[in-house]
């Protein structure tokens, strides 16, 4: 840990002045085999979070989620007899890039005195709703894309590892030691869709193409499922059921060229975070040292590593190195990541997965806890058309 | 696949607003036309109505040729939509057109891949609208012949 860490500091407003007070989730179901609608689901989540924290549901006054989800503010508060809407807002951006920026949203609703108890959520039930992709698809496959045979995400992001690794000099491999982690952290954690799956490396590297430099996998499979948080202020921390996780920066968006480009932005190889890492740590006044476990939402594993390298935790020299297996498990391992499985092995729920087990990890409820672990870093949908990072921290960082 | 084997995966068209109708357009009249703006000559793609690198609102579409080298590639082995079952697995290439100060277009790879990498050369080939892309010219490529 960094002896440059600064803590809380009037010049930094964010930093650490709210805390999630909860969390909740459905169980990850295969895709199509949710018992419930998205609502259904979404409210289960909900109600599950404010027990977490030990608050009725009817006390949130704010909804912040992302990526077009379908379940608003004004359908849940009629089911969840708000007493008083304060606050609604959407993260745009296809995938899940919005997941910490959400979270951002929050905040700075509570933080400016618009709402007091907001809850950050996403819902999916593809039984009622269609394939993710084909959402997804319909906004951004456009015949830009479709013309030319590309119709879904993992696709258009294989185009995009392609180049990393040529521009890298490295093969797929590269990609391996992050997969492997996943599942040897999915393991030991029984919600995982993963849980006592042992994927092997020969079986990693035989598995059937998807779509090159991608093998199977190197996709996440969608899941059904919902899941929560509930984001207060920090005063009220000392109120809360379970050891506050506090929110310690956040930096969302794009940078230049970015967005929405036809395969022409600046970033190709990467992921898009090459704007958004540098004002994270600047905001917390920390660096990818102070950072003791990792969240990275790496639906597809090419983006995942190059979301690790644009946040300064390998350089392009050293990236074989510092991303091998042994590094990124927990306890031990240098650069613990995806301490419950990540999107590839415990379930893909657009990045709320990662936010609840950085929760879980900096609470020690983690499957594979990281002892003394203080700092959590969460990465947004990498490769979105707008993503965003998050940087968590238990009460030792204020 | 061959230039005539090569599908369209639904209708292709312009975007709601028309933006890029006169791209289409110049397809289906046998041309790549790309837009330049009026003012600083800056290319455009993807397709605007305001030029970000200058501000001006005047941009017009140019017939260019089409070649470049491959920016990136990718071989799809599932058939995502019913209209590739008969091309999987099959090539999509990113091509750089160094003409166009370096924009970028996609396209499916028609004919040999031998000599496939980020790099080689490639030449686009419109493929009229025929019974695998009905409706609209859709613009392909395939790798240059090697250097002697």
């Amino acid at each position: 840990m960094s002896a440059l860490r600064t803590g809380r500091s009037p010049s930094r407003p964010l930093y650490g002045t709210t805390v999630v007070a909860g969390i909740g989730q459905t169980p990850f179901y295969k895709r199509g085999k949710s018992p419930d609608s998205e609502r259904k689901q979404i409210l289960r989540a909900i109600v599950a979070a404010c027990t977490d924290a030990g608050i009725a549901p009817h006390d949130i006054d704010g909804f912040a989620t992302y990526s077009d989800d379908r379940q608003n503010a004004t359908y849940l508060m009629h089911e969840l007899g708000t007493r008083e809407l304060r606050w609604s807002s959407m993260v745009e951006g296809g995938g899940g890039g919005g997941v910490p920026a959400a979270v951002g949203a929050a905040a700075a609703a509570i933080l400016t005195g618009q709402a007091e108890v907001v809850v950050v959520y996403r819902s999916v039930s593809e039984r009622e709703m269609g394939r993710f992709n084909t959402a997804i698809e319909s906004q951004h496959a456009t015949s830009h894309y479709t013309a030319h045979g590309i119709c879904v995400a993992a696709q258009m992001m294989a185009l995009r590892t392609q180049r990393m690794l040529h521009t890298l000099g490295v093969s797929r491999d590269i990609m391996e030691g992050l997969v492997l982690a996943d599942y040897f952290h999915a393991r030991s954690n029984p919600r995982a869709t993963a849980y006592r799956n042992t994927l092997d490396a020969a079986t990693y590297r035989a598995a059937r193409w998807i779509a090159e430099p991608y093998r199977l996998y190197d996709c996440s499979r969608e899941s059904d499922g919902a899941a929560a948080i509930i984001v207060t202020a920090a005063q009220r921390a000392q109120h809360l059921r379970q050891a506050p996780v506090y929110l310690l920066a956040i930096a969302q968006g794009n940078p230049r060229h970015g967005g929405e480009t036809l395969d022409n932005s600046d970033d190709y190889d990467l992921a898009g975070f090459g704007s958004i890492a540098p004002r994270l740590w600047q905001q917390a006044g920390m660096s990818a040292a102070d950072v003791d476990v990792l969240q990275v939402y790496e639906n597809f594993s090419g983006l995942g590593i190059a979301a690790l390298l644009e946040h300064g935790f390998c350089t392009r020299d050293n990236i074989s190195e510092i991303l091998r297996y042994e590094n990124l498990i927990a306890p031990h391992g240098k650069l613990p990541t995806n301490t419950s499985g990540g999107c590839l092995a415990e379930g893909f729920i657009h990045g709320m997965e990662v936010l609840l087990e950085a929760v879980r990890q900096l609470r020690g409820e983690s499957s594979n806890p990281v002892p003394g672990a203080e700092v959590c870093l969460v990465t947004g949908g990498p490769g979105s058309t707008y993503t965003s990072s998050a940087l968590f921290g238990t009460a030792a960082t204020l | 696949m061959k230039l005539e084997e090569a599908p369209t995966v639904g209708h292709a068209r312009p975007y709601p607003d028309g933006v890029d109708a006169p791209y289409w357009e110049g397809l289906n009249a046998g041309e790549l036309r790309v837009q330049r703006c009026q003012s600083c000559s800056s290319w455009q793609w993807p397709p605007v109505w305001r030029c970000p690198d200058c501000g001006a609102w005047e941009l017009a579409w140019q017939a260019v040729p089409a070649t470049g080298s491959v920016f990136s590639w990718t071989r799809t082995w599932q058939a995502f939509a019913p209209a590739l079952q008969s091309v999987v697995p099959f090539v999509t290439v990113l091509v750089e057109l160094p003409h166009l100060g370096g924009r970028r277009l996609l396209g499916m790879l028609v004919d040999d891949e031998a000599g496939l990498n980020i790099g080689a050369p490639v030449v686009g080939i419109i493929q009229p609208p025929g019974a695998k892309n009905p409706g609209q010219a859709i613009l392909r490529w395939r790798l240059a012949a090697p250097a002697g």
